[in-house]
């Protein structure tokens, strides 16, 4: 930087020249621009959009990793639930179960099924005599009042059905389809939800009578496609006429809005497109790329076409007026974009890669966005007609900033008193802020995914499940009599949790074969008592099973151990952790030797620690980008005194932003983590702006005079580039994806915040802390020996 | 199963095959005739065996490698009724918990097995009736529908081609269940046509999507020319669980009859 600023004539002679031979290549310039973005749009086709909810974790989050092991262990969950709701509120009617039939019929044939399960096929074992009958608990043929009524008997007593697959009253039932993906065509998943979707329609066609909805982790899935599919035609759209109207009212220049709105549409198009070119999966975070793009995109440009209006306004021709623009604001524009970019790139830390696709593609946008201002700019300005417009609409803001550096000049003190207290009491608010992920709630009411779980958690189940897998220390351990009793302690103990809503143990089946087998005598629901018996019954159960079900998805290949799930009622995720971590001790005080060191596992558990993971990977990462970036306005302000104060109004409007979100909604999922680093690249620009202007005035005027300059000759463009970026973000706030959505609310409050902080805590913190140095005459010089004017600044 | 029948069967076989590969039409003779007739002459090829015994290793492996195993004693009797399948004998021999658990089969072609079970844990025998016997045998990748006597009256056929397989040329025929609960709405069937064994069988499921893949292989003849394999193999491409059975010597004709496979008899089977 300061080998540059030796040479600043030189340097700024050699960004004339290029200015003018790309005014003097005009067309051919903005050609190359245009085709250069076609080419990498042409990449776009090669987009994805991906299709799991695992893709929020990286594939070293301890969470994901032990929950892949078990679905090694065991077998993979993804599923598909129907639930079935008549209006007269008792399934166990001909013409209800006489409908579930059927569905469970059809599910057969969604694709990639390989089992589907319902009270109708529950293989309902019971003894006559000597005969062990196994039959489906409602069979083929007419379905008489003594058939549903002996269905009703079964399943509302059976522990593997009722609050499962029937709720406990009867009301409402699933009908719930395992899915297999053999995940080699991007195709599977949507044409399994396809399938799903189309039955469901069916269904509700035939059946006017019953309520049906659907939801499964299988549909889950698909809504982080359909979600940005959503979003796309409105988000975009919205942000584009927002900045279009923005633009046209500050600039009031045709000139400059058309330069603007081509240098942004080719910036995000080359970003996107090369993404594509990489062969990148989008997921609904990742996606909002483009619409912050587009959004950065502006602020470059805005702040070169001020600059060229200022200069025409002056009565400079458009040429040199071009040259003058882009002359003082190569550097500054240059200086925003690394910081930019550091920002986003930070996002590089987060543990969940959809945050570090987004960082990566929004960061290369934003570079790119530099580029086509630097060159597609200056030729579209130069084929407008260079006439300056009226200089009329900026009075009311500049009247207003003016208004602002007066109050504050003038009353230094009390406001950073009364900025300070505002400012700490935000900040106390923080520690309130409830992090909570209820994943299935990422979705707004737009998408299925969300009715049809709210309908299957207030009629039937909830989504969230933890599942542990208990060792028995020995292959063939688990049909021992000692562990199948303690198993079925944890269980009894886990119902009775007002938390729990169901637990699948193999120990209800175990008791229930050892009835059967004694003649369905009650005084032998119990374990089996031999550890032969218990082995003996296990073989009969696997024998017993019909077809698409083995004894895999509850018990290990050796069978020396064996999963429980378990089913929570309406409760939090956050709560779910706490549930996990009072069974995991249960266990170990409880357990035989082999289970006290199981683990609970799950989607729901994965979810409640990931906001806590990406903080923890966040830290470094932030820490290290407000270190970088605070290193580069310190060589930039060439001041370690400017440095040290740019650090509050980077830091604080975060928190304030946080506080007044804890205020506000209360809860935060873990968009939060992200907030701070992505915030920080974007918001140091205004301190950036506003420092050097206040530097460079303070050479020669008071703290307090300087504060004044500074914001007359950079405080409405900061009030304009606020609005845009704040606008942008909070376009995102319309995204159908609540992480996605809150991380854009998150971000324009933040930037707000730093307006706020920037024209009243910052000038506050100047005027007292600078202003004591009144008597030092050339308070830098130490620091900036030469009178050459600080390179940083847009005026 | 009458024996004049698959004699004419054979010769209808052997007379396509000579003029191999020519259009199944010129022989006037429809692909489902086809079929069935290679049916019939595998079927004919294993008849008359009157009893067998072998004993087994069955090595489940999951996705991940792991795997279990357990060995078990079957013994058939070919049973002749109409409507009747072959009875088969499984005794459990390990892992220790399960040693002496026996099942026993009375086949059907279209309607459900007769089984009786029997848990030496609990000494009694204990009748199962299920219609199901397209789910899995014992927790392997094997229904009870593969492991049965596949009487040629359970399918219908279809001639698909004839083609190499290994050093083998092979008939390939598709074959529909006609049992109502089968698990598969179809599969192929690899025939060698020299001795009309089984070297291959692809079955699709419901939704008629490739479901698993049978393979034998070390095959030899026993008595009067029965072939039975060394191993057969059951790879599952939706779960990736492979199923290996790995047979003992056979014996054929070691005198069991009827009384040897009675409910009665469970008991005493270990």
């Amino acid at each position: 930087m300061t080998a540059e600023n030796e040479g600043a004539g030189v340097h700024e002679g050699a960004v004339a020249r290029f200015t003018r031979w790309v005014i003097r290549h005009r067309t051919s310039v903005l050609a190359l621009a245009i085709l250069v973005t076609a080419a990498a749009g042409y990449g776009a086709r090669h987009l994805g959009l991906s299709t799991d909810y695992r893709t929020f974790f990286s594939e070293d989050n301890p969470d994901l990793m032990a929950y892949q092991e078990l679905e090694d262990i065991y077998t993979r969950n993804d599923n598909v639930l129907f639930v079935v709701k008549p209006r007269t509120d008792d399934v166990f009617t001909q013409r209800t179960l006489e409908a579930i039939r059927s569905l469970v019929e059809d599910a057969w044939q969604i694709p990639h099924s390989s089992r589907v399960d319902a009270i109708t096929n529950f293989q309902h074992t019971w003894a006559d005599g000597d005969e062990l009958v196994v039959e489906d608990l409602v069979g083929p043929g007419d379905i008489t009042d003594r058939i549903a009524e002996r269905a009703r008997d079964v399943a509302l007593r059976e522990p593997l059905l009722a609050g499962r697959l029937v709720s406990v009253d009867g009301a409402a039932a699933g009908v719930n389809v395992r899915i297999v993906l053999p995940g080699v065509s991007k195709e599977e998943l949507p044409a399994t939800a396809a399938h799903v979707r189309e039955l469901e329609r069916r269904y509700r066609e035939r059946y006017p009578d019953l309520e049906i909805q659907s939801t499964g982790v299988a549909m889950l899935n698909m809504a982080f496609a359909d979600a940005p599919r959503n979003d796309a035609p409105v988000v975009m759209p919205a942000m584009f006429g927002a900045l279009l109207l923005a633009v046209v009212a500050m600039l009031r220049s045709v000139g400059g809005t058309v330069g603007t709105l081509v240098v942004i549409l080719l910036s995000t198009v080359t970003a996107v497109g090369v993404a594509g070119h990489l062969g990148v999966f989008f997921d609904p975070t990742s996606a909002a790329a483009p619409t912050i793009i587009l959004t950065l995109a502006v602020a470059d440009s805005v702040h070169i076409i001020v600059s060229y209006l200022q200069a025409l306004r002056e009565g400079k021709h458009r040429d040199d007026a071009i040259v003058e623009a882009m002359t003082v604001n190569v550097q500054p524009v240059f200086l925003t974009t690394v910081t930019t970019a550091i920002g986003f790139l930070t996002l590089n830390f987060s543990d969940s890669p959809p945050f570090r696709l987004l960082g990566n593609v929004t960061a290369f946008g934003v570079g790119v966005a530099w580029l086509f201002a630097m060159t597609a700019l200056p030729a579209i300005l130069a084929m407008s007609h260079g006439r300056a417009p009226g200089r009329s609409r900026s009075g009311l803001m500049d009247r207003a900033v003016d208004c602002v550096a007066h109050v504050v000049t003038s009353r230094a003190r009390p406001i950073l008193i009364g900025a300070t207290v505002a400012v700490v009491a935000l900040i106390s608010l923080v520690p309130t802020l409830r992090i909570n992920d209820q994943y299935f709630e990422y979705f707004d009411h737009s998408l299925p995914i969300r009715p049809g779980t709210e309908f299957a958690m207030t009629h039937l189940t909830g989504p969230y499940t933890s599942s542990f897998s208990l060792e028995s220390g020995a292959p063939q351990g688990v049909a021992d009599p000692e562990f199948l009793r303690t198993v079925q302690e944890f269980a009894e103990w886990l119902e009775a949790r007002p938390a729990v809503a169901h637990v699948n143990s193999f120990s209800h089946t175990m008791k229930r074969l050892n009835q059967n087998m004694h003649g369905d005598d009650p005084a032998y629901f119990r374990q089996p008592d031999r550890r032969e018996l218990g082995a003996q019954y296990l073989l009969l159960y696997e024998m017993s099973l019909p077809y698409g079900l083995d004894v895999n998805d509850q018990i290990n290949v050796d069978k020396s151990a064996l999963r429980l799930d378990v089913t929570y009622a309406d409760v939090d995720v956050a709560m779910i952790e706490d549930e996990t971590a009072a069974a995991e001790a249960w266990l170990r005080e409880n357990g035989t030797a082999s289970m006290r060191e199981a683990r609970g596992t799950g989607p729901a558990l994965m979810f409640a620690k990931i906001t806590r993971r990406n903080i923890a990977s966040m830290v470094l990462g932030t820490g290290l980008g407000f270190l970088l970036i605070a290193g580069i306005l310190v060589v930039a302000l060439r001041s370690v005194r400017m440095g040290m104060i740019s650090l509050i109004p980077n830091i604080v409007p975060t928190l304030m932003a946080f506080g007044i979100w804890a205020a506000l909604v209360r809860e935060v999922g873990f968009a939060v983590s992200v907030v701070a680093g992505l915030a920080i690249g974007i918001i140091v620009d205004d301190t950036v702006h506003f420092l050097s202007k206040y530097n460079r005035a303070r050479r020669h005027l008071s703290a307090i005079e300087a504060v004044r300059e500074a914001f007359e000759r950079v405080g409405p463009a900061i009030v304009a580039t606020t609005i845009i970026v704040a606008v942008g973000f909070a376009m995102l706030g319309m995204s159908t994806f609540r992480v996605t959505a809150y991380m854009g609310l998150l971000t324009s409050l933040t930037v707000v915040c730093a307006l706020v902080v920037d024209f009243l805590l910052l000038p506050a913190l100047l005027i007292a802390f600078d202003g004591r140095r009144e008597s030092d005459r050339q308070p830098r010089s130490t620091l900036a020996p030469a009178g050459e004017p600080v390179p940083v600044g847009a005026d | 199963m009458k024996r004049t029948s698959t004699i004419s069967a054979m010769w209808t076989v052997f007379l396509a095959l000579t003029l191999t590969n020519a259009p199944s039409q010129v022989m006037g003779q429809s692909p489902e005739q086809r079929g069935r007739a290679v049916a019939e002459a595998a079927d004919a090829q294993d008849f008359g065996w009157q009893d067998n015994a072998t004993t087994m290793r069955m090595v489940l492996r999951n996705r991940g490698g792991q795997e279990s195993s357990r060995t078990l004693r079957r013994m058939a009797l070919e049973t002749t009724g109409e409507g009747l399948g072959d009875q088969s004998l499984i005794v459990f021999e390990s892992p220790r918990d399960i040693e002496g658990t026996a099942l026993l089969s009375h086949s059907r072609i279209l309607e459900p097995d007769d089984q009786w079970l029997y848990l030496p844990a609990l000494r009694r025998v204990k009748r199962i009736s299920s219609g199901n016997k397209s789910g899995p045998f014992v927790g392997s990748e094997f229904a009870y529908e593969d492991l049965v006597s596949q009487e040629v009256e359970k399918y219908e056929y279809r001639w698909l081609r004839t083609e190499p397989c290994g050093d083998l040329q092979c008939e390939v025929v598709e074959r529909l269940p006609r049992y109502e609960n089968s698990g598969y709405t179809r599969q192929i069937v690899w025939w060698d046509n020299t001795e009309y064994r089984v070297q291959q069988i692809d079955f699709y499921d419901r939704k008629d999507v490739l479901l698993k893949t049978l393979t034998s292989d070390g095959y030899r003849g026993y008595g009067d020319g029965y072939w039975r394999p060394a191993r057969m193999v059951m790879v599952n491409h939706q779960n990736g669980k492979t199923t290996e059975l790995l047979f003992e010597a056979w014996s054929f004709g070691s005198g069991l009859t009827a009384d040897d496979f009675t409910p009665s008899r469970l008991r005493r089977a270990r």
